[in-house]
């Protein structure tokens, strides 16, 4: 876990949330630091869109406690969304608005509400703002909602994988964009995606949701200094002080993923295996059950 | 305020297209009159006609199609988070979204209505025809009207939530449906049968207090349920369905209400009789609660009642019979017709003694000793009460021609008919009915029978009136037709009073009372009522005859009359005590029984009605009920 002073944009405190007998989300706890990246993953069905709705106060969990910029969700989403830009994982704008109206409906709603910019985001991108929302490419309407949701300068983004759905080009866009705002303006990102690469490159700290429990939550790199993967030699055996994640035979040979404690690194952990990607690391803690639906 | 609006605008945009269809319906209204067939109608009547249906039709058509995806349907697709992350409360979200639904809703309609608001008389003969009732509360049927539609919407998003949520709640959807309709048809059914009236207050009320607590509802779903459907619903459900049985519950507590009740309902007393023997009279008067008039069987020792019926419709609504021990009561219920029942009578209660016997709008008559007599357009029927029994049926001659009041009872058993002979139409047959067979008693030229009234003291004599002209009739005589008074007004002919050695009969003019004594040698006498004067005793006296005074105070006159004969050695007998109000000269009515006398009137000097009893003996007049 982070174990950091740093404040908190949000966090969450044993959580769980059940759909009559299903149990989507199991005592979370899950802490957002403020600045930064934070991105959680988890396979499809995990409670990931579950989180994001009880985060921002859309849903009320069955059990435990939600906060957002330090207020509770769900008692303060209207005040709370002054403050928290969201783009949800499927459009929810109306089919039949078009960007002009939003806009306009934008700054009636919010204290801070930068049509300018926003208008100027959508002319870079080449969305017509007079067309209706049902009409635009999937592309287009994604950059439509990150307008929509710069726009009120927000202290969180929350963003509930913004690629789904996109073309690679249309994906690597959004992503440039996003890296160019947050460099100007440094603030606070929520992100859930299954586009690992563009998560690695983005993310400061990650968590893994898997079976309404998180697996890890930590920054990345120090993940990434945690997992190596290991080639076996025939009857060669793991030491028994390394924690193995995985072991499997691949066409190269026996291989194991370890995991070990930050606290506890050998010597000569760094040079006995391979770094990791983030996704062979995701792979390696949630890939070997079959995937579920989405919630 | 400024974010709910900024909601409706927004819904009102997705709902845009909903103008294209109003206008459609707009065009078609505009070319009915040039469909096949509409050629010789009125061209503005017939687009105002048609523009009314259409719009109903949409108005339906709408508040389903608003209802059903009000809400339920966001929620579904997941696509609420639009407003919910937005800064907007779940009260601006929801109230926003309805107060646009209501918007399209009306507006849709009135445009289809346009060639009905600015063309033909269709609206203002909708309305004109359906009664003064309808022109004067028209504002109140248009709230309902608006509320009831609102309603549909609101329930159509409950329906749509539930199918969609697939929760158990559904279930409490269903119950709540099934109950709501199983109370609430069972209780306009009893409002329509015997408060018609009432039920627009009623229904304006429940129709309020379910759509509050459904708009409550729909709140209080976003406010705790949020994106979750299944809870939303459950919110939803639970506190829709709760006010909504509750505010039922309410409506048939208040049907029950209005239907029972005890003398306090009577708000003016117009009918009395009295029981020959025993402490019973019975009471008819305008009940406050029903606005109709009710009759109440009342115990004049014990100063008991018992509600017979909430809704009477004849003056002779009850029969006693002479044993003082049963009562007959005839009256009517919108949804049951003409109910006859037969109470049983003890000195201090009294009880349903048989079912009702039930018949739809036919002429019926009770007879003291418990016969029925039941015709209707082409059949005769005589029943026994208590237990019901069938004594016999005829059909009637095809030469019988049924008007006005044609049906009496007989003392001797018979049933009669006055009826009107289908091919000479001035002339007037009289049948009797013995159980068994119709026979023919008497014929003679002139007009239909207007009313009747068994003369008791005379034996075997009807008196009735045809035309202006009031006769008696002997029961058994073949020429029995015998004129007492011409040139009379029917409409008084009830107010009549009878000695006993001698019958009195009067007839009313415009200001002066016409009275004739018979048997011959018959006497007719004319008497000029005049106007009350301030604080006079002035007796206006028929020699031997009658005697009746007028007294003025405290700014209200009234007339105390009263009729009374002096046989050998002075001897008084009261016949008739009526305090006749000048400000409700109608309000008296008077019942005799053997040696007492029962009238109702107002209180002389305060607004109070009373039934009052006389003694004949001791000459006590005493206060039995005393109403306002």
């Amino acid at each position: 876990m982070t174990g950091t002073n740093q404040p908190i944009a949000a966090c969450a405190k044993g959580v769980s949330v059940h759909y009559g007998a299903t149990l989507v989300l199991d005592a979370l706890d899950l802490q957002v630091p403020t600045g930064g990246v934070y991105g959680l993953l988890g396979r499809n069905g995990t409670g990931k869109s579950t989180l994001v709705r009880c985060l921002l106060g859309q849903e009320r969990p069955s059990r435990g406690h939600l906060e957002l910029l330090g207020l509770d969700s769900w008692r303060h989403r209207p005040a709370l969304m002054r403050r928290v830009g969201v783009v949800p994982e499927t459009p929810q704008v109306p089919p039949r608005a078009n960007a002009d109206e939003l806009l306009a409906m934008g700054s009636r709603l919010y204290p801070i509400w930068d049509v300018d910019e926003a208008k100027r985001r959508l002319r870079r991108f080449s969305v017509p703002s007079d067309v209706s929302f049902g009409r635009l490419s999937k592309g287009q309407q994604k950059q439509v909602e990150l307008a929509l949701a710069l726009a009120q300068r927000p202290e969180l983004l929350v963003l509930d994988d913004p690629s789904l759905g996109l073309d690679s080009v249309a994906r690597k866009v959004l992503y440039e964009e996003l890296l160019e705002h947050l460099a100007e303006s440094g603030v606070t990102v929520f992100l859930t995606s299954h586009d690992l690469d563009a998560v690695e490159r983005l993310v400061e700290t990650v968590a893994i949701l898997h079976r309404g429990k998180l697996l890890v939550e930590e920054p990345l790199e120090d993940l990434k200094r945690r997992f190596r993967r290991i080639s076996l030699r025939e009857g060669e055996a793991l030491d028994s002080a390394i924690p193995a994640v995985l072991q499997r035979t691949s066409p190269w040979g026996r291989e194991a993923v370890v995991a070990h404690n930050l606290q506890s690194i050998p010597e000569s952990f760094s040079h006995e295996g391979h770094a990791m990607s983030l996704e062979e690391i995701f792979e390696a803690l949630v890939g070997t059950e079959t995937a579920g639906g989405e919630s | 305020m400024k974010n709910l609006w900024t909601v409706t605008r927004r819904e009102l945009n997705e709902w845009r297209p909903v103008l294209w269809v109003s206008a459609a319906l707009l065009l078609l209204a505009l070319a009915l009159p040039s469909m096949p067939g509409m050629a010789r109608y009125d061209p503005a009547d017939v687009r105002a006609s048609g523009s009314i249906l259409l719009g109903l039709l949409l108005a339906l058509g709408m508040a389903t199609a608003l209802g059903s995806s009000l809400l339920s349907r966001e929620i579904s697709e997941g696509r609420l988070g639009f407003y919910l992350a937005n800064p907007l409360t779940a009260a601006q979200i929801w109230f926003g979204k309805v107060l646009a639904g209501v918007l399209v809703l009306v507006g849709s309609v009135l445009v289809v209505q346009l060639p009905a608001l600015f063309g033909g008389n269709a609206w203002i003969e909708l309305v004109s025809d359906r009664g003064p009732a309808l022109v004067d509360n028209r504002w109140a049927y248009a709230g309902m009207l608006l509320l009831g539609f609102l309603l549909l919407l609101l329930l159509t998003h409950a329906l749509g939530l539930g199918l969609r949520s697939r929760s158990p709640w559904l279930a409490l959807d269903a119950l709540g449906l099934a109950t709501n309709i199983f109370l609430m048809s069972a209780a306009v059914a009893d409002y329509l049968n015997i408060a018609s009236e009432r039920l627009l207050t009623s229904l304006s009320i429940w129709l309020a207090a379910v759509t509050t607590g459904w708009l409550v509802a729909g709140w209080l779903q976003l406010r705790q349920g949020g994106a979750d459907i299944r809870r939303g619903h459950r919110w939803l459900a639970t506190v829709g369905w709760t006010i909504t049985v509750l505010a039922s519950l309410s409506f048939v507590g208040r049907s029950q209400w209005i239907q029972g009740g005890d003398v306090e309902v009577l708000d003016q007393l117009q009918f009395v009789s009295a029981s020959p023997s025993g402490p019973w009279i019975a009471i008819a008067g305008e009940n406050k609660r029903t606005g109709h008039h009710s009759g109440l069987l009342f115990n004049t020792e014990t100063r008991t009642s018992a509600l017979v019926s909430p809704s009477i419709v004849e003056e002779d609504w009850v029969v006693f019979a002479p044993s003082g021990g049963t009562a007959y009561t005839k009256t009517f219920e919108q949804a049951r017709g003409d109910v006859i029942e037969a109470w049983s009578l003890t000195d201090s209660a009294s009880q349903l003694a048989t079912p009702p016997l039930q018949y739809p709008l036919f002429p019926q008559l009770v007879a003291s000793d418990g016969r029925i007599g039941i015709g209707s357009e082409d059949r005769l029927e005589l029943f026994l009460a208590n237990p019901w029994r069938l004594l016999g049926s005829t059909r009637l001659p095809v030469s019988v021609q049924n008007t006005g009041t044609w049906l009496a009872m007989l003392p001797n058993g018979n049933l009669r008919i006055f009826s009107t002979d289908t091919q000479l139409r001035n002339t007037v047959r009289v049948w009797d009915f013995d159980g068994a067979k119709l026979t023919p008693r008497a014929g003679w030229q002139g007009r239909p029978i207007q009313g009747w009234e068994w003369l008791e003291d005379d034996g075997a004599a009807l008196r009735f009136v045809s035309g202006e002209t009031l006769y008696r009739l002997a029961v058994d005589d073949e020429v029995p037709v015998q004129p007492l008074l011409e040139q009379g007004d029917p409409r008084w002919f009830r107010y009549l009073a009878h000695l006993e050695n001698a019958r009195l009969t009067a007839m009313r003019e415009q200001d002066s009372t016409r009275i004739a004594v018979y048997p011959p040698p018959q006497e007719i006498r004319d008497r000029t009522v005049t106007q009350p004067t301030p604080r006079e005793q002035v007796p206006i006296t028929v020699p031997g005859l009658v005697i009746s005074f007028k007294e003025r105070r405290n700014g209200r006159s009234a007339l105390l009359s009263t009729l009374r004969t002096q046989e050998g050695g002075g001897t008084t007998l009261f016949y008739r005590v009526g305090l006749d109000s000048a400000d409700n000269p109608t309000a008296t009515e008077i019942a005799s029984a053997p040696g007492t006398l029962v009238a109702v009137g107002n209180d002389l000097f305060s607004s109070a009605e009373e039934i009052v009893k006389l003694d004949f003996d001791s000459g006590i007049l005493e206060t039995v009920l005393r109403i306002r």
